[in-house]
């Protein structure tokens, strides 16, 4: 996974072209709901700690949980294959395809499909695959890639739904939302009840049940993981929780976090494949748990982003994220988590700018159902990555914490730059300074120093 | 990789001790409703299910309208309604409506045709196990002669509730849940919905447009 | 005998805003304290810690302690987030330094904004000559690390300021210490959104708890040639001084 620009190149792309108007005002009014829900729930901070509380229990035992949970889930008939990465899973699902005559593959969108790119190993193979939900549908349709956790269309407004469709379906010109889903619920349904394998992701996997919770308010999870013969779920390693009460908070806590609903409409628990009498559902089922750098993520020091539970809130409530969309942070992961998660992931080499890129107002971690410290990890990513500093912010910093750190030189220097500003002030603001910071003048005017500090102001009062 | 090394290496890590301490946070306190059942009714008319509150004898009348209402005679249902509503299947069949068999075959052309027959079917018939007054939703235990198509491939999906099986939270719910014997078990609160294309709510994207709760006291 | 307040006025106050340490010492001896300032203060490290120069950070956070725990009495800062820097995240700075985490801690308990402080000390802001209209915008480290947004807003409203709702008040202006440098085309953006707010509220001056957002702020209103112009909070409180 490679980006061709920094963050700041991609936001300056972005910029040009013209961020849609629509993400700022569906993060802002999403962001207004769920904040309404969680004013009408009087145990939403109890049950934010429980929840944080039972993500931390899992992994701080995972090893545990996982080997349970593979265990019932054996029991139950579901087979579990174990990847180390990507190429791992991408090729056990593949050879799976292979093996069981799979032409076509209907999905349920799960960001760690996007984040193996399952789709194009599946492809490669010979595989159809289509998305089913509505919003990853329009974006596969459209040859591109979701912009937001859980409304991968964001972007896009009705009228260019409506063209996409006329153009790729053949479907007569309708800008009207209800008619668009008609035609796509149409062309989906078909394809549901004639695909040979099932792909999902995991929300959550219950350790004592051999359980995977799979949450969608469109049906498409359910159709999914019930019309073809084969099940295979997809799950990101860190996804266990130890009971079926545990699920019972963080179903609760998704929803309200996601959308401000109580709950998802299809909250879909699966039990290992049909039993023998059971008149639907699929014959196999198979989890793949994925490792993909997580494990490397569970010992560092950025651990926490693992408690994430992928709501997508903190997309919602990132001035960043409403004023870039998702596309600039030329990963699957964006937004405030995506800025950490990557980076993990992926290689904080690669991805040092995009823990630059946010000015730790703090919003993500309000807006956190599992209360992860954001801001604290993007601090800690910023100090591992310091030498990318440029030259003059780390040169001019290492001399202001010299200065800093002895009061008399500071007293002296504040003194002189007090100096500067009798010089130069005329009504306390200056346009540009000469060689310094063109980044702030560009669109900034700068305060001018006072005439006096405040330090010699009260020597002087004689206190 | 082999679940030894790949369990491994979660325990090497582990060994590093970076997550955060649980807080010790209390359990969540338990909801409970004065009246479960008028809450229920609230939470579900609010996610757009209909509710009706019936009795055994109007609850056949409230089915023959919906099926009328729907110009259909072929339904999916589950086994054993008449359990809960005695009299459902000699109503059904006398009225002449078609109970459609939701079985689907393993074989793959066998099961390509049998999708084919199920899925033009547009009314389901279903029993809640539980439902949950917090939030409207109803729970249907799948399994042995209770097809997941009954409340999934349909438009109008009707579930038929028993008073007496609301419970207040979904934590109740799930604690009386049987997932060994049973492959799949949802929770449903409401109609499909998406709010996908520019944020515009829009029912019945996969799953059913229509859910009608009878509420039989 | 009054008790003493010692007084953090933060490096961008003592060089840029002297008045805004001015005034903050006429409030806290409004208030019946008695203000005193450690001479050697500098900065807080807050711009380096936000920057991930930690060892930099740490070296003037130690400093930060060391003048402020030799001193008595509550700490108050003119500033939300150098504040939220003393509290919050000095102590995380300095946790594996063994020498320094009880004094780290000591001085976190005893530190207050200047707003939270006036609050709980159940100071009533005195009544102020002002025909502007004002508004408030809630600088986010005071916000979300010390829940500072009602305290400042009672302030005005005590003290018989007209104060106008700013829409999106909580949001951030696009500051962020280095990100400002770092990010200038998304700072700026930041900025601008804000300042729409700001315009749509009505007001005629933009009060915070933070020179460096106000310091941005203002520097892009001044762009504009508009008429709006920033105050620290404490300038609004305090009247024209004497």
């Amino acid at each position: 996974m490679t980006s061709q620009l920094t963050f700041r190149g991609r936001i300056q792309e972005a910029f040009t072209a013209g961020v849609p108007v629509a993400i700022e005002t569906a993060t802002r009014s999403r962001y207004q709901r769920r904040l309404a829900a969680a004013a009408a729930f009087p145990e939403m901070e109890a049950t934010r700690d429980r929840a944080r509380d039972i993500r931390s229990e899992a992994l701080r035992n995972l090893d545990a949980y996982l080997g349970q949970f593979v265990d019932v889930t054996t029991e139950r008939g579901g087979v579990v294959f174990f990847a180390a990465d990507a190429a791992e899973a991408n090729e056990y699902i593949t050879e799976l395809a292979n093996a069981e005559n799979v032409r076509r593959v209907v999905k349920v969108k799960s960001m760690v499909t996007e984040e193996i790119r399952l789709n194009t190993a599946l492809e490669h193979a010979g595989v159809e695959v289509v998305e089913t939900d509505l919003g990853e549908f329009i974006v596969q349709l459209a040859g591109e890639t979701p912009s937001h956790i859980i409304s991968p269309v964001l972007h896009k407004n009705r009228y260019d739904v409506a063209e996409l469709f006329a153009a790729e379906l053949g479907v007569e010109y309708t800008d009207d939302p209800a008619e668009l889903n008609d035609i796509a619920r149409k062309h989906l349904r078909e394809r549901f009840l004639n695909a040979d394998m099932g792909i999902s992701g995991v929300n959550f996997a219950v350790a004592e049940d051999g359980a995977i919770a799979l949450v969608t308010n469109e049906g498409n999870g359910r159709l999914s993981t019930t019309a073809p013969r084969v099940h295979v779920a997809v799950m990101g390693m860190e996804r266990i929780v130890p009971t079926r009460a545990d699920l019972a908070v963080l179903l609760e806590v998704l929803a309200r976090s996601a959308t401000g609903q109580k709950l998802s409409v299809y909250s879909n628990i699966v039990s290992g494949p049909r039993r023998a009498h059971e008149p639907d559902g699929p014959d196999q089922l198979h989890v793949v748990i994925v490792d993909n750098g997580r494990s490397a993520t569970l010992g560092s020091s950025v651990a926490e982003i693992l408690l994430c539970i992928r709501c997508g809130a903190c997309l919602d409530a990132c001035p960043v994220y409403r004023h870039v969309g998702g596309h600039a942070y030329g990963s699957v992961y964006p937004g405030p988590i995506g800025k950490v998660v990557t980076p993990s992931l992926f290689g904080l080499e690669e991805w040092h700018d995009l823990p630059a890129a946010s000015s730790l107002c703090g919003a993500c971690q309000d807006a956190c159902p599992v209360r992860i410290d954001i801001p604290r990890l993007l601090v800690d990513l910023r100090e591992q990555t310091v030498g990318h500093a440029s030259r003059s912010i780390r040169t001019g910093l290492a001399a202001y914490s010299r200065l800093a750190t002895r009061p008399r030189l500071f007293r002296l220097a504040t003194r002189a730059v007090a100096l500067f500003g009798r010089l130069w002030s005329q009504d306390g603001w200056l346009r540009r300074l000469p060689f310094l910071l063109p980044a702030w003048t560009r669109r900034r005017e700068v305060p001018a120093p006072a005439t006096q500090t405040f330090n010699d102001w009260w020597r002087k009062r004689g206190a | 990789m082999e679940r030894d090394v790949f369990l491994g290496r979660v325990q090497a890590a582990l060994r590093g001790d970076a997550l955060p301490a649980p807080a010790a946070s209390a359990a969540v306190p338990q909801v409970r409703f004065g009246d479960a059942v008028a809450r229920f009714v609230e939470e579900a008319r609010a996610v757009d299910a209909e509710v009706s509150r019936v009795n055994s004898n109007t609850a056949l009348e409230a089915i023959s309208r919906i099926f009328e209402a729907a110009k259909e005679f072929r339904y999916l249902a589950w086994d054993g309604l008449d359990d809960v509503l005695p009299g459902l299947a000699d109503r059904l069949q006398q009225a002449s409506y078609q109970r459609v068999d939701a079985t689907v075959a393993t074989d793959p052309e066998q099961r390509r045709a049998d999708h084919a027959r199920i899925g033009v079917v547009p009314l389901g018939i279903t029993a809640a196990d539980t439902a949950i007054a917090a939030s409207g939703s109803v729970v249907l235990a799948h399994g042995n002669g209770r097809p997941r198509s009954a409340s999934l491939l349909v438009d109008t999906h009707i579930v038929l509730l028993p008073v007496g099986r609301i419970v207040h939270s979904l934590a109740d719910a799930l604690e009386v849940v049987d997932l060994e014997s049973t492959s799949n078990v949802v929770v449903v609160t409401g109609p499909s919905r998406t709010s996908d294309i520019e944020s515009a709510l829009t029912l019945g994207v996969h799953g059913p447009r229509h859910v009608h709760i009878l509420l039989i006291e | 005998m009054t008790e003493p307040v010692q007084l953090f006025v933060t490096c961008l106050v003592n060089s840029l805003y002297p008045d805004v340490g001015k005034a903050t010492v006429r409030l806290v001896e409004q208030a019946g304290f008695r203000a005193e300032f450690p001479l050697d203060q500098t900065c807080c490290g807050q711009p380096a810690y936000n920057g991930g120069f930690a060892k930099e950070a740490a070296a003037m956070a130690r400093q930060t302690v060391d003048v402020l725990d030799e001193t008595e009495g509550p700490i108050v800062v003119p500033s939300g987030s150098c504040a939220a820097m003393l509290t919050h995240h000095i102590p995380d700075l300095v946790k594996d330094d063994d020498s320094y985490v009880a004094a780290a801690r000591r001085v976190a308990n005893r530190t207050r904004e200047l707003t939270q402080f006036l609050v709980e000390v159940g100071h009533k802001a005195a009544p102020v000559e002002c025909d502007e209209r004002v508004t408030y915008h809630a600088s986010c480290h005071g916000l979300r690390w010390l829940q500072i947004l009602e305290q400042p807003k009672s302030l005005l409203d005590e003290a018989g300021v007209t104060r106008v709702d700013l829409p999106g008040e909580d949001e951030c202006c696009g500051f962020g210490g280095l990100f400002a440098l770092k990010m200038p085309e998304l700072s700026t953006a930041m900025m601008d959104t804000k300042i729409a707010n700001i315009e749509a509220s009505g007001a005629d001056v933009v009060v915070g708890v933070d020179v460096s957002c106000l310091m941005h702020i203002g520097g892009g209103l001044r762009r504009r040639a508009g008429a709006i112009r920033t105050k620290h909070v404490a300038e609004v409180l305090a009247g024209e001084s004497e």
